[in-house]
């Protein structure tokens, strides 16, 4: 067969900044060609946090002599390096993948998850697997559950914190569906929550129940959110044998691109102030802390074992290792590496390719990290693990390096606006021409950490609900986005109010069409007799609703509400200053003048803002052609809606107005200039 | 500022007005049962006595006494002071003339700066006990066992983090004569907590339990009781009070229990979240009214209380001398308590984890057990070894998971989380069901004499088999949700059963008796009169459509409409969110296949349902 996929291919060249940038790849693959240590202590020059940590020695010589030993134990069993190989599932994966990498973890003595759909083929007879005990019980029986070494309660993942696994229909072949129970062809889209963990006590009940089921260690699978020191310490005392934290950027099969760019936190800040809490708490003895997203080289992992992390999660880059190019398609099934694809038997893996490749990966990072121990003076792993002596800060701001609790080179505020706004035009075009999230595949690039920040809430992160209460399923069930405004008088299905005073004719009529038909409101310069319920009528400096009245002039005590801009974002802390015990008689608006996706309006609305102004331009933005505009400003509208509730069922809320306007709780600032920090009266990610 | 979760056990009691005031023995006793919930951070009591008009308030301390008198002397006027408790952080008990709320917190304010202390209780008919330990351990240290009420909240606390061994963060949490315990974590906290700010409340020890009790005052001041509460609860539908308040909304799970004095009554209050994610019971007896987060709570003061469920998104209210004024359900219905001889096990003794081991000790298959009393994970041991196993009492979370082949009747009610997994065997529930019964169980039959709680059968599932559940009563909301196959037959016409039916569904069939009223299936929009004045608008559908339509539920407008307005009206929900219905006579295989498995139901649950299949059921099927 000359369908079988069994060689490195090309790696095409990456237009757009991605996080898995050329030289990783072909790290990864020097390795999984080699066998050999490659590279240590690389430096990259990016704000993503752990590149702004180092080591505070100089030595960076590399041997195939080394003298450090990197032995460690999971799960009752000796481990030649502590990597896990982490939580692709049978779907996501097309099979033979899954199996090269069970196989490889038993060749390696390391650990592989299986993650949520079954297992493929006599992957059961290899012992050095966790199983899955997740939200759509994919899989699961009390054979799969007694099959590995140990089981992993799936809360939530790095790539889609407070929402469920999401196998596309495409994906679901006959061979998936006999895996996983269900019909063909049909979205396999886990529930969002477990239905039976609501809360840490629900967690005790379920670890405790698997261990009477099984007597294996039990370990909780979670995203780094923001109480992630509290739910870690939660999942402690519930009983669990370890915590396996998933990062912001992590990577996925599918997921919906506004969930996976604006939720969760970075890894190093969850891992050292886990590790911390938990020596304070003394529940760090005898529990596991496995470190997963965006570990791509040895040195990340170094970095992580010495902020805290016991085991470092490889997934990305073992896909990488069995010729992964990174094409970002695994949602679609066209996987042109034969890994992600639909498991349609059209284009096959070859097992043996990828279970070489991966036996050298892991050789050559195993003689990498003993390299590093080498070069650290360090005689074993587990002088490294959580000592943080080693490690110092570089550019990073105090609230930062308070969290992650190392030494300091220098203190820095970053200046928040490192490039120009470019908003993403195929994000844009995806809504207009769909009306559905879009969903994609691989770890984020979002700003700050791949793509340059241009504004302040590009530093911004909204919370996922993990463990201590259940993330709302977005899909089916009632997530209600309707706002009020005018003491009452506007009832609006959501907060989004469009800004049509500057488009043609054509363009306003479709968004009319469409806030009428979905019953929104929209600002324009006239008033159509038709529309006059949903028109905010514009003045120059500001628009009129019957008899009330929206300003930018803070001074103007008749108005019924004040508009800020996003550039002026700051003004809004002095704005609710001055309202005071009057905050609740008056709207507040924000206006987006430059909108990267849904999770802006979420983030604006924690910030204070009733709801937000878009202008017309940023639908037009997204427009190819002008053919039926009134239908592709409906899918804008109900595409920004579905998106919106996917942000808030992810975020435990039912209720959006209510529950996220001013709800600071729900963001968190990763190494944002301290000073804006202090005004917008937020907390650190990873801090307590 | 901070926030730290905790999850949580409860329990509250309130006596009729012609019974006797509750000793705290039977109440930290009864907490004692569920301390597995809690842990050894946090516990603590409210007592209410209508009659005591002292003013009293009650601190924790950890710094210099003087300085401690010197603040309170300088706000309020004191009668006398004594030390109540003498641990790392000492409780102060005040005595005073009188109380002025506004001077409260800015004593708390003051205190709290340095975290040196905190007023936790404060009133005239309230008294709060609370501390660092095991229930039994705060009753012992403040001898609650020697004490009386007309109402008493208790609570367990699991913290997921609690700095130090301090008591701050044990509830009750309590401003003037209102005291509160919570089970659940509220994700509108931080704007709940900012709308407080606005209003003058500068200082917060971190919990989402104390930021509801001060709305709740906050709210009193405005509204009256029951306003308050559906504020709150967002059942307001005044579009002014709703506006004003929307910083005063709960959200997230939670079950809140609320105790509160107006002056010349005694109310106890509990309210759960829009879809009860948080266990909550009620009971009542000729002494006393209950709330608890599990029924053996209750059952161990009494064996024969009266229980049932809250509504999800709804609340219970009773007081001192007005009983009952909101049950909390409509329609209820109380399961018959079973009794038996000849048993093989008492469970009465065994721990709540541990009656699989005496099962395994037996040398035989069908067994007989008394005195079921909330014990979790019954089978999950022996989920293969073919036993027929014979509960009586209450059997509490994880029962029969991941189920081969098992048989168990259940003489009782049963708690959430029944039948996980399940994949073969039969499980007959002879009460009633708790929450999420059968999920993503693909083999085996479930029979439900009484009613089904919340999210029955959600992910059933068929490959090579078909799982059966047969409800006699009602249900709650989410019946069959994200359901991909089996059958879910419900055998009454109940008005009270619950809302988003088969929502999510890709396959099965959900069989119920009688017509359904079609605005409770699947997920459909709210906004339906604005869609239809919008097409009308645009001349997509004429007056007389227009005029049909207005009163129908969007789910019967679908296919209604001409196709050009369906080509808009199909974007405005998923496919998959709403299932479509018929309301019709049984086809001959549906019959078939029915009529073996009611035949079943009948002869072993005692009922007569056989008939009804030759009359209309709504079945209801994914869209296609």
């Amino acid at each position: 067969m000359n369908n079988i996929v069994n060689n490195f291919m090309n790696i095409p060249l990456q237009k757009e900044p991605d996080f898995w940038s050329f030289d990783k790849i072909n790290h990864i693959r020097e390795l999984a060609d080699t066998g050999e240590p490659y590279k240590i202590f690389i430096k990259n020059n990016s704000l993503r946090i752990l590149d702004n940590v180092n080591f505070k020695m100089n030595n960076d010589k590399i041997t195939l002599n080394t003298h450090s030993n990197t032995k460690s134990y999971l799960a009752d069993m000796e481990m030649s390096v502590p990597l896990y190989l982490g939580d692709m599932s049978y779907g996501a994966l097309s099979g033979n993948p899954n199996l090269a990498i069970a196989k490889s973890a038993e060749i390696t003595k390391t650990m592989s998850g299986t993650g949520e759909g079954g297992l493929y083929k006599d992957i059961s007879s290899y012992k050095r697997i966790f199983v899955q005990w997740a939200s759509a019980r994919f899989g699961v029986t009390a054979e799969t559950l007694n099959a590995g070494s140990g089981i992993v309660i799936k809360i939530g993942q790095g790539a889609k914190p407070g929402i469920g696994g999401h196998l596309p229909a495409d994906k679901v072949t006959y061979n998936i569906s006999k895996a996983r129970k269900i019909p063909e062809n049909t979205d396999a889209i886990s529930p969002a929550p477990h239905h039976d963990i609501y809360s840490i006590e629900d967690l005790s009940q379920r670890v405790e129940a698997l261990k009477l089921l099984t007597d294996k260690p039990v370990f909780v699978k979670v995203a780094a959110t923001n109480y992630i020191p509290y739910i870690v310490t939660g999942i402690a005392r519930s009983g669990a044998d370890g915590v396996i934290i998933d990062g912001h950027g992590a990577g996925t099969g599918a997921t919906p691109l506004a969930i996976r760019d604006n939720l969760g936190i970075p890894v190093e800040l969850a891992v050292a102030s886990s590790h911390n809490i938990l020596l304070k708490e003394k529940l760090r003895k005898n529990f596991k802390i496995i470190a997963a997203g965006r570990v791509s080289n040895s040195t990340d992992a170094a970095k992580l074992y010495a902020l805290g992390a016991d085991f470092v999660s490889l997934g990305t880059s073992i896909l990488i290792a069995m010729g992964c190019i990174m094409v970002r398609k695994c949602n679609l099934g066209y996987c042109p590496a034969a890994l992600t694809n639909k498991t349609d038997n059209r284009k096959l893996f070859d097992i043996d390719f990828g279970v070489n490749n991966i036996i050298n990966f892991i050789k050559g990072f195993k003689i990498e990290i003993e390299n590093i121990l080498d070069n650290l003076n360090l005689k074993n792993i587990n002088e490294l693990i959580g000592n943080k002596d080693l490690l110092i800060g570089n550019n990073l701001s105090r609230n930062t390096l308070n969290v992650l609790d190392i030494d300091y080179k220098n203190i820095k505020n970053t200046y928040y606006k490192q490039g120009d706004f470019i908003p993403d035009k195929k994000y844009l075009n995806n809504l207009i021409n769909k009306g559905e999230p879009e969903i994609t595949g691989m770890g984020s690039n979002a700003p700050p950490d791949v793509v340059k920040p241009s504004r302040i809430i590009d530093f911004l992160m909204l919370d996922g609900s993990q463990v201590t209460r259940p993330s709302i399923d977005p899909y089916r069930e009632a997530i209600n986005l309707n706002i009020n405004m005018c003491s009452g008088k506007i009832n609006l299905s959501l907060p989004v109010i469009f800004d049509i005073s500057n488009s043609n004719d054509e363009i306003k009529n479709g968004i009319l069409f469409a806030s009428s038909l979905m019953n929104t409101l929209v600002i324009n310069d006239r008033i159509k007799n038709k529309y006059k319920n949903i028109t905010l009528l514009k003045y120059d400096t500001f628009y009129k609703y019957k008899n009330y009245i929206y300003t930018f002039d803070y001074k103007n005590k008749n108005a019924s509400g004040y508009i800020i801009n996003d550039y002026d974002l700051l003004k809004i802390a002095k704005l609710k200053n001055n309202l005071k015990n009057k905050r609740e008689r008056y709207d507040i608006l924000l206006y987006i003048n430059e909108f990267r996706n849904t999770g802006d309006i979420a983030k604006y609305m924690t910030l204070g803002a009733d709801a937000v102004i878009l202008p017309s331009k940023i639908f037009e933005y997204g427009l190819a052609n002008q053919n039926n505009i009134n239908e592709k400003a409906l899918n804008f509208i109900i595409g920004v809606k579905k998106e919106l509730s996917l942000l808030c069922g992810a975020m435990g809320i039912s209720n959006m107005q209510n529950s996220l306007t001013g709800n600071i709780e729900l963001l968190r600032s990763v190494n944002l200039d301290n000073n804006i920090s202090k005004i917008l009266n937020l907390s650190e990610a990873g801090s307590l | 500022m901070n926030y730290y979760p905790s999850s949580c056990g409860l329990l509250a009691i309130l006596r009729r007005n012609d019974s006797e005031k509750i000793s705290g023995k039977i109440v930290s006793n009864s907490l004692d049962s569920i301390k597995y919930r809690g842990s050894d951070k946090g516990s603590g009591y409210a007592v209410f006595n209508l009659n005591d008009n002292n003013y009293k308030i009650k601190i924790f301390y950890n710094g210099d006494e003087e300085k401690l008198n010197k603040i309170i002397s300088e706000k309020f006027d004191i009668s006398n002071y004594y030390v109540e408790n003498n641990n790392n952080v000492k409780s102060y008990c005040y005595n005073l003339d009188v109380i002025d709320l506004n001077l409260i917190d800015n004593v708390n304010y003051l205190l709290w700066k340095n975290r040196s202390g905190r007023i936790y209780s404060s009133g005239t008919s309230l008294n709060v006990f609370k501390g660092v330990g095991y229930p039994l351990d705060v009753s012992d240290e403040y001898h609650i066992d020697n004490m009386k009420g007309d109402l008493w909240l208790a609570h367990t606390r699991q913290p997921t983090n609690s700095p130090g061994d301090e008591p701050y963060w044990s509830h009750p949490f309590s401003t003037f004569n209102i005291a509160i315990i919570h089970n659940g974590d509220i994700s509108s906290f931080g704007a709940n907590r900012e709308s407080l700010k606005n209003h003058g409340i500068k200082s917060f020890v971190g919990t989402d339990s104390e930021v509801i009790s001060y709305i709740f005052r906050e709210l009193l001041k405005k509204y009256d009781l029951v306003t308050s509460i559906k504020i709150m609860n967002n059942k307001i539908n005044d579009k002014y009070i709703k506006y004003i308040n929307r910083g005063y909304v709960l959200d997230g799970p939670y079950t809140v229990i609320i105790g509160y004095d107006d002056g010349s009554d005694l109310y106890l209050i509990g309210l759960t979240d829009k879809t009860k994610l948080r266990p909550v019971i009620l009971g009542e007896d000729k002494n006393n009214y209950y709330i608890a987060s599990e029924e053996k709570e209750i059952k161990l003061i009494n064996k024969n209380a009266r229980i049932w469920t809250l509504e999800p998104d709804s609340y219970f209210i009773a007081s001192l001398k007005k009983g009952l004024i909101n049950s909390g359900r409509k329609n209820i219905k109380y399961s018959k308590t079973y009794d038996i001889n000849n048993y093989d096990i008492d469970a009465y003794n065994i721990d709540y984890n541990k009656l699989d081991n005496e099962i395994l000790k037996l040398n035989k298959k069908d067994i007989k057990i008394k005195n079921v009393t909330g014990h979790k994970y019954i089978g999950i041991k022996i989920f293969n070894k073919n036993y027929n196993l014979d509960l009586y009492g209450n059997a509490g979370n994880c029962l029969m998971n991941l189920n081969e082949n098992n048989n168990a009747n259940i003489y009782g009610n049963v708690a959430d989380d029944c039948c996980d997994s399940m994949s073969g065997g039969e499980v007959k529930i002879y009460g009633s069901a708790g929450d999420v019964l059968g999920q993503a169980m693909n083999n085996g039959r479930i029979y439900i004499k009484g009613d089904a709680g919340n999210r029955c059968g959600i992910q059933l599932r068929a490959y090579d088999n078909i799982p059966y559940i047969v409800i006699n009563g009602r249900f709650d909301d989410y019946l069959g949700e994200y359901m991909s196959g089996g059958v879910i037959t419900v055998l009454s016409n109940n008005k009270y059963s619950g809302k988003y039916i088969g929502s999510g569904m890709t396959g099965g069939k959900i069989y119920i008796y009688g017509r359904v009223n079609s605005k409770k299936i699947g997920m459909q929009p709210d906004f339906k009169n604005n869609i239809l004045r919008a097409l009308l608008m645009e001349s997509l559908i004429d007056n007389d459509l227009y005029k049909n339509l207005k009163n129908k539920n969007f789910i019967d407008i679908i296919d209604l409409l001409p196709e050009e307005a369906k080509i808009y009206i199909k974007k405005l929900y998923n496919k998959n969110e709403i299932p479509s219905y018929n309301y019709r006579y049984l086809n001959k295989n549906e019959y078939n296949e029915l009529y073996y498995i009611i035949k079943d139901f009948d002869a072993k649950m005692n009922t007569n349902n056989l008939k009804k299949l030759h009359n209309k059921f709504t079945v209801i099927e994914k869209r296609i």
